[in-house]
């Protein structure tokens, strides 16, 4: 799936496709844990004129995975204990995108720059090569990307890879979530 | 010898208006004049006001008893203030946030003028906290100080999912983060194991993994379970710091207030609670993130508010005793109120919104009130009883006191109440209030009673033309002439119908002292002229006279049948008197009697058909007695008599004219006819004797317009009681018609000297054998008596002996 903002999709599809040696992308892979302002301030010092910008959340299929044993449980930040279902893995995951999404649609408003936001799985990393083939292209990470399975695709790409270290910073902002959610 | 007797009663002129006061004084005009004593001829009121003003004691509030514009607020209002010239301005009273029950805000006072300074010094205080407050938060110190504390927390939180995580991790499971909590999944090379995979591992393997995950679910929840507590002390680490920092700020800034006010204990004890509630707050001071809602973000101004002073009664330090006349006497005005101000759809109020009353401002001082006002304002006498009873006056909306309403809003402390209330109102309110509250009593222990009118002598005439002249400059109209002060005299005592006493009713003298100007100064004269006086005097008649004119435009056009000439038997002209407002007029009205045998009872029509008032029937009754003790004592009264005034169509009040009734039947029983060109006046007593009766100027007045009409020729005048001879003030061109031998007035004191001059007959007095002259008219009205007994017996033997039948 691949949406563009002030371009319609098809076109960028094709631009992507018939230009793909010329033009200079700049890619930047997110996670459901990504520090998405991190990123695109990161690609924003990168980018130089007329590369595109594309958004790639990198979808993980460990809450379906985890979904599917039937021992699997959830504890809430408050101490509730529930089963932890397909729909539950689904509705995590859709939130996730959205969320991730909504961010990063708002930041290239903001900078007024047009940015295309696409959805990759593990299972689709070949889309990955198609877009990372430019010879100036870039793909900007955080560095927790590294555990991600997808990781051993990302290495054995031709682009220039960034990893921005933000494990720490990443993990302090769930445990500030957390901390919040007791009642802050 | 008829006309002797006549001559005997004709009143002199010079008794019918008596206008020679100002003639041993020197002045020539009002400017001359001395000041002179504003509450003349009030000497007890004066002095029930002072003691009233004077006495310390409880209870002792003044009620001033007077008719409206007898200067009763004038002298109230002056001998407060006189009074009041001598005490110190009472304390300043301030309303303050209550920290420990904020719906009940406190009151503090502070001496006079400090209320306002003490309300300066907390707004700087608080424009001070603003800048400094937040100083201290952004400073170096605080952030490092700030930093260790999250980071200690951080710590904390982090430590125990790390632990967790390596622990999981070492049994081949991973802690997964969801956005509301977490998962734990078997990881094999990085990968969570989906339910094919982990069927594939063998069976003792599974177990294994099942237990670690059920172990580090307990280890999870246990983690989960101390964040609150690590969070809650993450707070008060923080709260504490923030509390040094304030602590520190708030104490350097109250230090001086402090001192300043240390002398005043609840002040300092409210410095202190500032202080304490400051540093418990001291987050407000702090500039916070704008909400995206707007109308929902914190207006930092009005966390700030409850440090404001409301200085709700202020008083000025070099000033006296405050001496309050409340116009509006309603509830709010006496007793203050609690505003509120609409914020978001509902009423929104605070100690700031504290308005106060009359008893607020005139607290350590007076407060006058005008009792008709009090009472027709609802609620206000309860509330101003119930304060002066208790001493304190609280603020409290009608609603609650009287449980109308049950929202909650604020209740301020009450403030102790040392007044002194001085009520000012007409003399019926204060009976009436007598009577019927017995709270009154115990309240107002002193009566005011002013005068009405004041004794026409010679030295009280020197100090009324003082007082006259004193208003005369206070409302700068022109200077009037010793002729015009003469009128001003005359007036004076016409208006209070007593040519020998003076009104003391100001607003009415004021009226005529500014409307002879008026006339003096359209003919631009240098000084106001007797005919001034008398212009403005007419004019007003003219203005009112609408009613009057109607009266005797129907005489003339004979549609009032009113004869004033002539003679007819059983008919007499009385004469009434007409009040309309402040119009007064008297007008003559005819009296029929008719007498025929009957069995005693003497019939007043106007009572019969209920248009007679209660005076009118009792003065009937006294005649009728009158009537039986008079003729024929030993033979039953065998009249059957009737009275009327003719072409009334109102009601009819009053026993004025009992001697004109009792003159009626006497000459419809004697059958000597009654003169129509005078008119009589004056009510009888059981005993024939004529006592004095109201309005005589104006009833003179009246049917001399009626016969001046008809133009005078001399035979024409009015009868009225003796005693009445002292009220005449008559008009000038009255007094003139007499001495011109054009009009007479006659003084009579008894019913014979009115008979005989109404009948041109001797009345006749009982000679020693009891016997009337022959021929008199007393003699023919007891033979007509005596007739119509002998009559009746006659009547009574042929039908059996019964008289009644």
């Amino acid at each position: 799936m691949l949406t563009r903002m002030r371009v319609n999709t098809s076109q960028i599809a094709k631009a992507a496709m018939k230009t793909s040696d010329e033009r200079a992308r700049i890619l930047i892979a997110v996670t459901e844990a990504s520090p998405v302002a991190e990123l695109w301030q990161a690609a924003l010092n990168r980018r130089h004129r007329d590369a595109e910008l594309i958004a790639l959340f990198v979808s993980n299929d460990r809450w379906h995975r985890a979904a599917s044993l039937p021992f699997t449980r959830e504890i809430s930040r408050l101490g509730a204990v529930a089963d932890f279902t397909r729909q539950r893995a689904d509705q995590i995951y859709s939130e996730s995108v959205a969320r991730i999404r909504r961010t990063i649609v708002e930041l290239a408003e903001q900078a007024d720059l047009a940015l295309a936001f696409e959805e990759l799985s593990e299972r689709n990393a070949a889309r990955l090569d198609e877009l990372a083939a430019g010879a100036h292209s870039v793909l900007i990470a955080s560095s927790h990307i590294t555990r991600e399975p997808i990781y051993a695709h990302i290495s054995r790409l031709h682009c220039h890879i960034e990893l921005i270290e933000t494990g720490a910073s990443a993990r302090k902002e769930l445990s500030k979530e957390s901390a919040g959610d007791q009642g802050e | 010898m008829i006309e002797s007797f006549v001559d005997r009663l004709r009143v002199p002129d010079d008794a019918l208006r008596r206008s020679s006061d100002v003639a041993t004084l020197k002045f020539e005009r009002s400017d001359e004049i001395g000041a002179g004593d504003t509450n003349l001829g009030q000497d007890r009121a004066v002095d029930a006001l002072r003691f009233g003003i004077q006495i310390e004691q409880e209870g002792y509030n003044v009620f001033v008893l007077g008719p409206p514009g007898s200067h009763r607020h004038g002298l109230a209002t002056e001998l407060a203030e006189e009074r009041a010239s001598l005490l110190d301005a009472p304390d300043d009273w301030c309303y303050v946030h209550n920290f420990n029950d904020p719906e009940t805000p406190r009151a503090l006072s502070l001496p006079a003028g400090q209320g306002g300074t003490f309300r300066d010094d907390m707004s700087e205080l608080i424009e001070e906290m603003r800048l400094a407050i937040p100083a201290a938060f952004e400073g170096d110190d605080y952030r490092n100080q700030l930093k260790a504390i999250e980071g200690a927390t951080q710590e904390a939180v982090e430590e125990g999912w790390t632990r967790l995580e390596k622990r999981a991790a070492d049994e081949g499971i991973g802690l997964l983060h969801t956005p509301t909590g977490f998962v734990l999944a078997p990881i094999r090379d990085g990968k969570v194991l989906d339910d094919a995979d982990f069927a594939k591992l063998p069976e003792k393997e599974q177990r294994s993994i099942q237990a670690s995950i059920e172990q580090l679910h307990e280890h999870v929840q246990q983690h989960v379970d101390r964040l609150p507590a690590i969070r809650k002390r993450h707070r008060e680490r923080v709260k504490e710091l923030s509390r040094g920092v304030t602590e520190h700020s708030v104490g350097v800034l109250l230090k001086e207030l402090k001192k300043k006010y240390s002398a005043f204990g609840d002040v300092a004890r409210y410095l202190d609670e500032v202080q304490r509630d400051l540093v418990e707050n001291a987050d407000d001071f702090r500039e916070s993130e704008p909400s995206p809602l707007a109308f929902l973000s914190r207006d930092s101004s009005q966390a700030f508010g409850r440090y404001e002073v409301n200085p709700f009664v202020r008083n000025r330090p070099e000033g006296n005793a405050p001496v309050i006349y409340e116009t509006n006497p309603s509830y709010q005005n006496i007793i203050g109120k609690v505003e509120h101000r609409a914020e978001m759809g509902a009423l929104i109020t605070d100690f700031r919104m504290i308005r106060c009353g009359a008893l607020h401002r005139a607290n350590g001082g007076y407060l006058i009130l005008d009792m008709h006002r009090v009472l027709s304002r609802p609620f206000v006498w309860e509330a101003l009883k119930q304060s002066l009873f208790a001493r304190h006056v609280r603020i409290e909306s009608p609603g609650d006191v009287y449980g109308f309403v049950s929202t909650t809003t604020l209740r301020p402390e009450s403030i102790p109440l040392d007044i002194k209330i001085i009520l000012v109102g007409e003399r019926w309110l204060y009976y009436l209030l007598t009577e019927f509250d017995p709270e009154f009593g115990e309240l107002f222990r002193v009566a005011a009673d002013l005068d009405d009118d004041l004794e026409r002598t010679e030295e009280n005439i020197g100090h009324y033309v003082r007082l006259v002249a004193d208003r005369i400059r206070d409302r700068e109209l022109t200077p009037f002439d010793r002729d015009a002060m003469q009128r001003v005299i005359e007036q004076r005592a016409r208006i209070i119908e007593d040519s020998e006493r003076l009104s003391m009713h100001m607003r009415s003298l004021d009226d005529l002292l500014m409307q002879s100007d008026y006339w003096a100064r359209r003919r631009a004269a240098e000084l106001v002229g007797r005919e001034d006086v008398s212009r403005a005097i007419e004019e007003r008649r003219q203005r009112l006279s609408r009613v009057q004119n109607k009266l005797s435009e129907a005489i003339a056009r004979n549609l009032l049948l009113i004869d004033t000439d002539g003679e007819c038997v059983g008919q007499v002209n009385g004469l009434s008197v007409v009040e309309l407002g402040e119009v007064r007029f008297g007008h003559p009205v005819r009296i029929t009697a008719t007498t025929r045998i009957g069995s005693g009872e003497l019939v007043d029509i106007e009572r019969e058909v209920e248009l007679g008032g209660a005076i009118h029937s009792k003065g009937m009754m006294i005649l009728s007695s009158a009537l039986t003790s008079r003729y024929a004592p030993d033979t039953p009264l065998s009249m059957h008599g009737s009275v009327v005034f003719e072409q009334t169509y109102g009601g009819v009040e009053g026993d004025s004219a009992s001697v004109a009734e009792f003159c009626a039947l006497v000459s419809s029983l004697s059958r000597i006819p009654i003169r129509q060109n005078i008119a009589v006046t004056g009510s009888v007593n059981q005993l024939g004797r004529i006592q004095v009766v109201g309005g005589i100027n104006e009833k003179i007045e009246g049917f001399f317009d009626a016969c001046k009409a008809r133009a005078l020729d001399g035979s024409h005048g009015v009868v009225i009681p003796a005693d009445n001879v002292k009220h005449l003030m008559l008009r000038e061109d009255v007094v003139d018609a007499v001495k011109e031998g054009q009009f007479s007035v006659y003084a009579v004191s008894d019913v014979d000297e009115a008979l005989t001059l109404l009948t041109g007959v001797d009345a006749g007095a009982r000679d020693k054998k009891g016997g009337f002259p022959k021929g008199s008219v007393n003699d023919r009205a007891e033979e007509q008596l005596v007739a119509y007994a002998d009559a009746r017996k006659h009547f009574s033997d042929r039908e059996g002996g019964h008289e009644d039948q």
